[in-house]
């Protein structure tokens, strides 16, 4: 039996950071987003309880990996895609929100329709870029953790993350925000 | 090294992945190479702009049900959780985590290897709650306090002493709370949360080496060498006082934030209504003491005042940054360049071995906080030389993002009348205005800490924002009021007559108003998204729903990147309808106002009836950036329309990037009134109260002539009116554009008049000839009114019979203040305070007079927005 606490810190630290990395993916944020992150951590449960601790290496790429494989089987399952524009708005707007609640200074709402104009064009990035990139904004990962995660080699993720990099970056230069 | 291999390690370079041999080679190539480097420079600009959208996203938890789950899954009992709010849940967690180290060190058989484990819970707790605080407290991050949390908990299980606890839980968990729980709480208290943290991390039971270690070091990668953050760490800030809900009016946030411990003493017991609704003090000698010890808001944000748990985030650090630049630079100076980019990520990997040896995946440091913390370093090597922002290569570049786009909002400044010698020029006209938009805007800009721009006070709209009590009339179009009296605030030694002259409208009967087709054209770009904006409109239009008739008709167009018809004159019939679409508009994208404009007056005319009101009502924060953005070139291209008869109403709303002079300016030509709306109350107002005024026009064209008679008044001013003026010799053109008055509706002028003999008895001649020309809309005929200004008027006043004569002198002068005109004549702010709280006294049911009142008191010392 894992130890209980263990298995609830790490939903408090990952939780997070998983839902905006699957949403981002899956380009929506709605119960199925929520599905797979609670999926993904009863596997590292049974993981833990079965195997043990010291049978995860790296329990950051590992719950990415996990997420991911969730992810990439619920796109299998022939569930929709929907442009991640929603979800962008979505979750925009709920920044919004939080942000406004903050005293509003000027040149915020700039920075706003920034970052707004940013999440949407990371949502447009195509899927095998937009994932390198994420991983390594959201999570920090190092090239060898985003190859790990994703099944690839070193090489290959340093060379998605260059082009998805690039193609952001000339997204944003043609949005006005670079 | 070539190109090609160069191109490739660009995203290596940004994200510090590369080694120290090939990092010199590409830095080497990258000086050659121009057009790789602004390649780079782009990139680590979108590197930012993304990771600060990413970590701007609101902190997301799963649902109780989902964790009550999992928990159930690991094992642990549920029967805590339920009764708990979530955040405390994941809190709960934590805690017991911890409070299970004594227990895994005892049941694990190796010594060695609890210890390993232990460290690397707590690792994941620290950054956890790095995480938490700075991913979505978005405050400033208290993580001392934090962990006090943590460690008073642990205490009071083990050793049961409840006391220790609660202290810090409260201003903790407390913040999704009222405002209040910033001030209660206060510095005081949450230093003293600091302090029992200290006194404890020494104490608590048997933490192992490795444990102790965690918690400082983990911040410390975050913050290589950063004085600021260490100063923040050592002494946290209050968590920021928050306000829940889109429905509390941003400006009560504000509010709330701005207040001071001494003063909302004071005040706070009836600080629980969103308006500026005080217990008055009158006496301002009293009041002046506690007005001492408020701490003006600092425009840069200074550290130490509890407004900073209000700015947003970005700022502080942006703010840290810069000065943190300054002295390394004068730190740095001469020391090697590769030194400098090494050093903090040493420190960094360095306490990374030491918190998690075995996740480091657990401990690491986001990124995008090391990014932005190590911005000195950035900043003070490009602050050497243009060419330097290529050898920094930790981290992501912060660099300040928006510092060469346009800030703020966009004020059009127009010089303060002068006095006119009536010798020389006996008239003064100008166009009836009465809009009240300024005072909306100026009021928001006090109440979140700055004194507006000075561009931003017309100080004719200051002036009729306020109901003069002016009787109600049916019969005439317009009935003109004048009073006058000594200036209460002319200097030393002048002998200054203010005369108020107040032209009233008609009012309207119920049977008389006619049915209305409103188009409403409605900005949704993203820059709407903010509670103030677009949410506060659609309260704003449910309001107007509930007022209008079912044989009115709406059409509803948003306009972003594009204009979008959501309704085409849907009567009122189908409120429900109505509604549905009203409130399912979401924000996003760009600002075409063009195109919604155009849109809005092609439907305008379609739908045209002489029989009915038609009206465009636009609201906007004005900020329009695709398209044809001048106002003139919008209104070009819907002129034809507004000749017959098309009117708009301009709803500015939103504040900071609010363009005032472009809305302004468009309602001016567009033949419409101007209302700025910043919270409910004035929508309340504008919507509701003014419903009939704003839809139905009595008179069109109104302008006013005041012919002095230079045997009585040597020269005269007239207050406000700046950007209504009318040339004398066409008052009588009636092809000029001038103002629009609604059913009862006012305008009131102010001038300050010099009188020649004041001191003559009963004199005989009159002060001068008030002429009042406009169309008629009922006749569509051109009228003219004339009023004598006689003798009587002018008399000896006090505040306790003439109130709003008064009140009308404290807000023209106050805005004069505000306006920094050369005619303050040296008044003071506390001045004003005093004649608008004496006449606040005399008027104590009217809400407008004492938030005038508050807003006179507030504004002194307030740092001046730009």
């Amino acid at each position: 039996m894992p130890d209980p606490g263990y298995l609830m810190g790490v939903v408090a630290h990952y939780q997070s950071a998983l839902l905006n990395y699957v949403s981002k993916m899956l380009g929506r944020g709605d119960q199925e987003v929520e599905d797979i992150v609670q999926e993904t951590f009863v596997r590292l449960h049974l993981q833990l309880s079965k195997k043990g601790r010291s049978s995860i290496n790296n329990l950051a790429v590992w719950l990415f990996k996990t997420a991911q494989n969730l992810t990439i089987d619920s796109f299998r399952k022939g569930a929709y895609r929907v442009k991640v524009l929603e979800g962008a708005a979505q979750s925009a707007r709920l920044t919004n929100e939080q942000a406004a609640k903050e005293l509003d200074v000027m040149g915020e709402v700039l920075r706003q329709e920034a970052r707004e104009v940013a999440l949407r064009e990371l949502g447009e990035l195509d899927e095998q870029y937009r994932q390198v990139v994420l991983l390594k904004i959201i999570q920090g990962m190092t090239l060898r953790e985003v190859a790990e995660v994703v099944g690839i080699s070193t090489s290959l993720a340093n060379y998605r993350l260059n082009k998805g990099l690039e193609e952001l970056t000339q997204r944003l230069k043609r949005a006005g925000v670079v | 090294m070539n190109r090609e291999q160069a191109e490739k390690l660009l995203a290596a370079l940004l994200f510090d992945e590369l080694d120290a041999a090939s990092k010199e080679e590409l830095t080497d190539y990258l000086k050659t190479d121009d057009e790789l480097r602004e390649r780079l420079t782009d990139m680590r600009m979108a590197v930012k702009v993304t990771s600060d959208a990413l970590k701007s996203e609101p902190k997301r938890v799963l649902n109780e049900d989902r964790l009550e789950h999992l928990s159930l899954l690991a094992g642990k009992s549920s029967h805590r959780t339920v009764a708990f709010s979530f955040r405390f849940l994941i809190k709960a967690a934590a805690v017991f985590a911890v409070i299970a180290l004594p227990a895994l060190l005892i049941l694990m058989p190796s010594l060695q290897k609890a210890k390993v484990s232990s460290s690397r819970i707590l690792a994941v707790h620290d950054s956890r709650s790095l995480y938490d605080m700075e991913l979505g407290a978005g405050g400033i991050p208290s993580e001392e306090s934090d962990g006090g949390t943590i460690y008073n908990r642990q205490e009071q299980s083990a050793e049961s002493e409840p006391q220790i606890a609660l202290g810090s839980e409260q201003p903790q968990y407390g913040m999704g709370g009222r405002g209040m729980s910033g001030m209660r709480g206060g510095n005081g208290s949450v230093v003293s949360d600091g302090l029992s943290f200290n006194t404890l991390r020494s104490a608590p039971p048997p933490p192992p080496p490795a444990v102790s270690v965690a918690p400082p070091a983990a911040p410390a990668t975050r913050t290589p060498i950063s004085p600021d953050a260490s100063v923040r760490r050592t002494n946290p800030a209050p968590p920021p006082p928050r306000t829940a809900g889109p429905e509390v009016s941003a400006g009560t946030v504000i509010d709330s934030g701005v207040q001071v411990d001494a003063y909302a003493d004071k005040l706070s017991t009836d600080r629980e209504s969103s308006q500026l609704k005080y217990q008055y003090d009158f006496s301002y000698e009293r009041l002046e003491d506690t007005y001492q010890n408020s701490k003006p808001i600092a425009v840069d944000g200074s550290v130490s005042t509890p407004l900073l748990g209000d700015l947003p985030e970005i700022d502080t650090l942006f703010k840290a940054s810069e000065m943190e630049a300054k002295e390394d630079l004068s730190k740095l100076k001469g020391v090697e360049q590769k030194t400098k980019d090494n050093e903090p990520h040493e420190i960094a990997e360095l306490s990374h071995d030491k918190a998690a040896s075995e996740t480091p995946a657990a401990a690491k440091p986001e990124p995008l906080y090391a990014g932005e913390l190590n911005v000195p370093l950035q900043r003070s090597e490009s602050a050497k030389s243009p060419q330097v922002l290529l050898d920094v290569s930790w981290g992501i570049v912060v660099d300040e993002l928006g510092s060469d786009l346009p800030l703020g909002s966009r004020f059009k400044a127009v010089p303060v009348n002068p006095w006119v010698m009536t010798e020389r020029d006996a008239l003064s006209t100008f166009a009836l205005d009465v809009d009240t938009a300024s005072y909306t805007l100026c009021r928001r800009y006090i109440s979140s800490g700055y004194l507006p721009p000075a561009g931003a006070v017309r100080m004719e709209e200051f002036i009729n924002y306020f109901n003069y009590q002016y009787p109600q009339q049916s019969d005439r179009p317009f009935r003109v009021y004048a009073e006058a009296a000594a200036s209460p605030f002319a200097g030393q030694g002048k002998n200054l007559t203010l005369l108020k002259i107040g032209v009233k409208a008609r009012t309207l009967g119920r049977d008389q108003q006619k049915p209305a087709h409103l188009v409403f054209v409605i900005d949704s770009s993203a820059s709407m998204g903010q509670p103030e904006r677009l949410p506060l409109i659609q309260q704003a239009l449910n309001l107007l729903m509930d007022n209008l008739t079912p044989s009115d008709r709406i059409t509803l167009i948003t306009c972003s990147d594009q204009a979008h018809l959501l309704l085409d004159a849907v009567p009122l019939s189908q409120q429900e309808r109505i509604r549905q679409v009203i409130n399912a508009i979401q924000p996003s994208g760009t600002t075409n106002l063009l195109a919604g404009l155009q849109l809005g007056y092609e439907k305008a005319r379609r739908a045209y009836s002489a029989r009915q009101i038609n009206r465009i009502v636009l609201c906007s924060d004005g900020v329009a950036n695709v398209g044809q953005t001048e106002a003139e070139a919008v209104l070009k291209a819907v002129a034809e329309d507004r000749k017959q008869g098309i009117t708009m109403t301009c709803v500015g709303v939103g504040y900071g990037t609010y363009n005032d002079a472009f809305m302004e300016s468009l309602a001016n030509q567009g033949d419409g009134s101007y209302v700025f709306l910043d919270s409910l109350q004035q929508a309340q107002r504008v919507f509701v109260e003014q419903l009939a005024a704003t839809l139905h026009t009595v008179a069109k064209d109104a302008r006013i002539q005041v012919s002095f008679n230079p045997e009585r008044v040597r020269r005269y001013r007239l207050i406000g009116y700046e950007n209504r003026d009318i040339e004398d010799a066409r008052f009588r053109d009636d092809t000029i554009d001038a103002g629009e008055v609604g059913s009862g509706q006012c305008s009131t002028a102010l001038y300050e008049l010099e009188l020649l003999n004041a001191a003559t008895e009963n004199p005989v001649d009159d002060l001068g000839t008030v002429f009042v020309r406009y169309r008629n809309v009922e006749t569509s005929r051109i009228e003219e009114i004339s009023s004598t200004l006689e003798n009587s008027i002018l008399r000896t006043r006090t505040v306790e019979d003439s109130p709003y004569f008064y009140l009308a002198a404290a807000a023209a002068q106050f805005a004069e203040v505000l306006r920094q005109s050369e005619h303050t004549q040296g008044s003071q702010l506390k001045d004003i305070f005093a004649v608008a709280a004496k006449v606040c006294q005399v008027l104590p049911l009217d809400h407008d007079v004492s938030e005038l009142a508050e807003l006179i008191r507030r504004s002194e010392n307030l740092p001046r927005a730009q």
